[in-house]
């Protein structure tokens, strides 16, 4: 679905920040991006998108090269922070903006709010003011606004950052829900834990592992090389006193 | 909540006969047409549910600023004396001038008002875009709308830390040194999320131009007020020109 | 009357311009900044017993060059959309007095830095000059303005002149020190 070959990349006047980064996003499945702070994370997530332009290497989804700042419907990124998203007066306004843009006819607009708010479980927020919304409200509000567009691949950029456990098991239900295929980022292992069946780990702009989100999660040595703790429930002793 | 007849009102028809309105107004400099003027701003604050607190409450700005100048007015020579108090000299030009001001000033806030009590500013942005204001200005106008909103929302935020580390004890130059802090930090973290905001947008099919989701539907009722408007409009300016 | 509408038509033909150099795709950027000045303009400062708050004019156009118009432009219709003050009448001639202040203080900004960009010290002193020549042209202007459409504004001028001459200076040195601060974390803002 999403085909990463050989990405390299550094800011202009920086460091590399990507080198030579291979993997192979599967329809359909969910895969986990983890690292510590400024390993290159959000800068992957742009480079897929085509906001940041690769030095080296081609980013194809479904079949198509993604080009620098050229618009691909078929790809979505969720920013880290929903204000950087939802610009608009409303949210109604926020959930219709990417399907106008592509074309869509204006008496299908309603249906396709309305069918993207109740895939978050919120049409309510239809005619509220982003201004007026809570954080979670409005992760959800900014997550509806990507689903309007009906993209394939969708790239979530710490998406339980700064949200209470209530709000977070509400982001959670909702992945779970999702057939859409998810590259999540996150230091919130036990969020990846209940949403992912991959991961993926980079750190100084390399993948140090790749594979079956609880094998490599439960691997201490390697966790710890990369600045990452096991996460709790993997760890036996309490995994009885929660039984 | 029930509606206020002018929220009924066709927006273009509304907003091309409210700013002739007020151009008819501003044009006016006789007592008997500005003294018509704002009885008719009046009647259209009664008549069509504006809330009345509402524009008393956006009427005091100004007032005080007249109040503020009205010494500077009235302390101008002109060539009319009218009274001759101990100290100072009232002419007759300066008394004219503040009651223009003041009745000009309040005729064109109420229908000013008028035009935006309750109003949806996403509707009104579509109505100026049909009446032919370039898309260009529209998008600027949309997207600065609410970013105003949470900068003085970050403005509270970063003035309440000032203020917790005693900036409002400091005095003179350093007092100005650190409310330039606020301001650099405001602007600093406003140019780094108006790359991010753009990126938003052209991710989501952004080319320049806004789409709204609405189709305009004027009945015959807004014809109607619209033309009572547009003849009050005409009769304020034959009174300017004939009395 | 004749002067108002030929603030219109300036205010007009200006934003045409600066609409024009401001590329589809830095507009959502040019909304942003330009809320943010609106917002940075809000902002008191206490000089001795009175606080003022700035035009940021200067600021605002050493950054955004000639796209300071069209955020000039936002920034005064939210300013009569949200606040309601300023007439309506002279909306047109404050707009384009403005917009041209800021079209002088970009070009000579840009011209006097030429070829001097590592001087920092230097383009700061630069900037505070130039942003204290931009806000006391847009007073002569005003005044003039005021004289011109009668004897009777003369007292509002010279109230208007003296005020805005100690806010220019007080102009000039802010916009130096933020555009030297400026030139240490972020100096892209400033030198592109
Ligand atoms: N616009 C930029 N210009 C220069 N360097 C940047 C920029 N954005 C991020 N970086 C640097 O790139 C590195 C990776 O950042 P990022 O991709 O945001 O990491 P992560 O999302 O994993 O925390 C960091 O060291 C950061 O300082
Ligand atoms: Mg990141």
């Amino acid at each position: 679905m999403l085909n990463i070959d050989n990405i390299s990349f550094a800011y202009p006047g920086g460091n590399p920040i990507l080198k030579e980064i291979n993997l192979t996003l599967v329809k359909g499945e969910n895969t986990a991006l983890v690292g510590p702070n400024g390993s290159g994370k959000t800068t992957l997530f742009l480079l897929c998108c085509g906001i940041l332009k690769e030095q080296a290497g081609k980013i194809e989804v479904d079949g198509k090269f993604i080009q620098h700042k050229k618009f691909n419907s078929k790809i979505s990124y969720l920013f880290q922070s929903p204000d950087d998203q939802l610009f608009s007066s409303t949210i109604f306004d926020d959930v219709a903006f990417g399907p106008l843009n592509m074309g869509v006819e204006k008496k299908d607009i309603h249906g396709i709010v309305r069918e993207a708010l109740k895939r978050v479980n919120s049409e309510k927020l239809s005619d509220k003011s982003s201004f007026h919304l809570s954080g979670g409200e409005k992760r959800i509000a900014a997550i509806a606004s990507l689903l309007s567009m009906n993209p394939e691949v969708l790239l979530f950029d710490e998406p339980t950052a700064n949200l209470d456990s209530r709000n977070k098991r509400k982001v959670i239900e909702l992945i779970q829900c999702m057939d859409e295929t998810l590259f999540i980022s996150s230091h919130d292992l036990e969020f990846l834990l209940e949403t992912c069946g991959r991961v993926i780990v980079i750190d100084e702009g390399r993948i140090v592992a790749d594979g079956p989100i609880r094998e490599i999660m439960s691997d201490e040595e390697l966790m710890k090389r990369h600045g990452l703790e096991k996460p709790h429930s993997l760890i036996p002793h309490q995994e009885r006193h929660h039984y | 909540m029930k509606k206020a007849p002018i929220q009924f009102w066709d927006y273009r028809w509304k907003l091309v006969s409210l700013v002739i309105l007020i151009f008819a107004i501003a044009y006016t400099g006789k007592p008997a047409a500005m003294i018509s003027g704002l009885a008719f701003s009046l009647l259209l604050t009664f008549f069509t549910g504006t809330n009345p607190g509402e524009a008393v409450k956006n009427l005091k700005t100004p007032l005080y600023l007249l109040l503020f100048m009205s010494p500077f007015i009235i302390l101008t020579p002109g060539r009319e004396l009218l009274w001759q108090l101990p100290v100072v000299k009232i002419y007759r030009e300066s008394l004219d001038l503040l009651f223009t001001i003041l009745l000009k000033s309040t005729s064109i806030i109420l229908i000013f008002n008028a035009l935006l009590y309750k109003a949806d500013l996403t509707r009104l942005m579509q109505a100026m875009k049909t009446v032919g204001i370039p898309g260009k200005l529209i998008s600027i106008l949309i997207s600065t709308y609410r970013y105003i909103f949470l900068y003085r929302k970050d403005l509270v935020k970063l003035s309440i830390a000032a203020k917790l580390r005693a900036h409002s004890k400091r005095r003179g130059f350093s007092h100005l040194l650190t409310s330039a802090d606020i301001m650099l930090t405001l602007l600093v973290r406003s140019y780094e999320q108006s790359e991010r905001v753009q990126a938003a947008m052209v991710m989501r099919g952004y080319r320049g131009e806004f789409y709204f989701a609405e189709k305009f539907k004027s009945k015959f009722s807004d014809k109607i007020i619209s033309l009572v408007v547009l003849m009050a409009a005409t009769g304020i300016i034959l009174m300017e020109n004939l009395c | 009357m004749s002067i108002c509408l030929a603030g219109y038509v300036g205010t007009v033909a200006l934003t045409a311009l600066g609409l024009k150099k401001t590329e589809q795709e830095n507009i959502p950027a040019v909304a942003v900044m330009g809320a943010a000045f609106f917002t940075a303009s809000l902002i008191h400062f206490r000089i001795g017993v009175t606080s003022v708050h700035l035009t940021l004019l200067g600021l605002t156009a050493i950054i955004l060059g000639v796209k300071a118009i069209p955020a000039i432009l936002a920034g005064l219709f939210f300013q009569a959309v949200l606040f309601q003050h300023g007439g309506i009448s002279t909306l047109g001639v404050n707009a384009m007095i403005m917009m041209t202040s800021a079209l002088f203080c970009h070009y000579s900004f840009t011209l006097l830095i030429k070829g001097k960009h590592n001087k920092s010290l230097y383009i700061s002193f630069v900037a505070g000059g130039v942003t204290l020549l931009t806000v006391l042209l847009a007073t002569v202007m005003t005044s003039s303005l005021l004289i011109l459409s009668g004897d009777e504004f003369k007292g509002l001028a010279l109230l208007f002149s003296v005020s805005n001459g100690t806010l220019a200076l007080i102009e000039g040195v802010l916009t130096g020190i933020i555009i030297n601060r400026l030139l240490k974390i972020k100096p892209e803002m400033v030198l592109s």
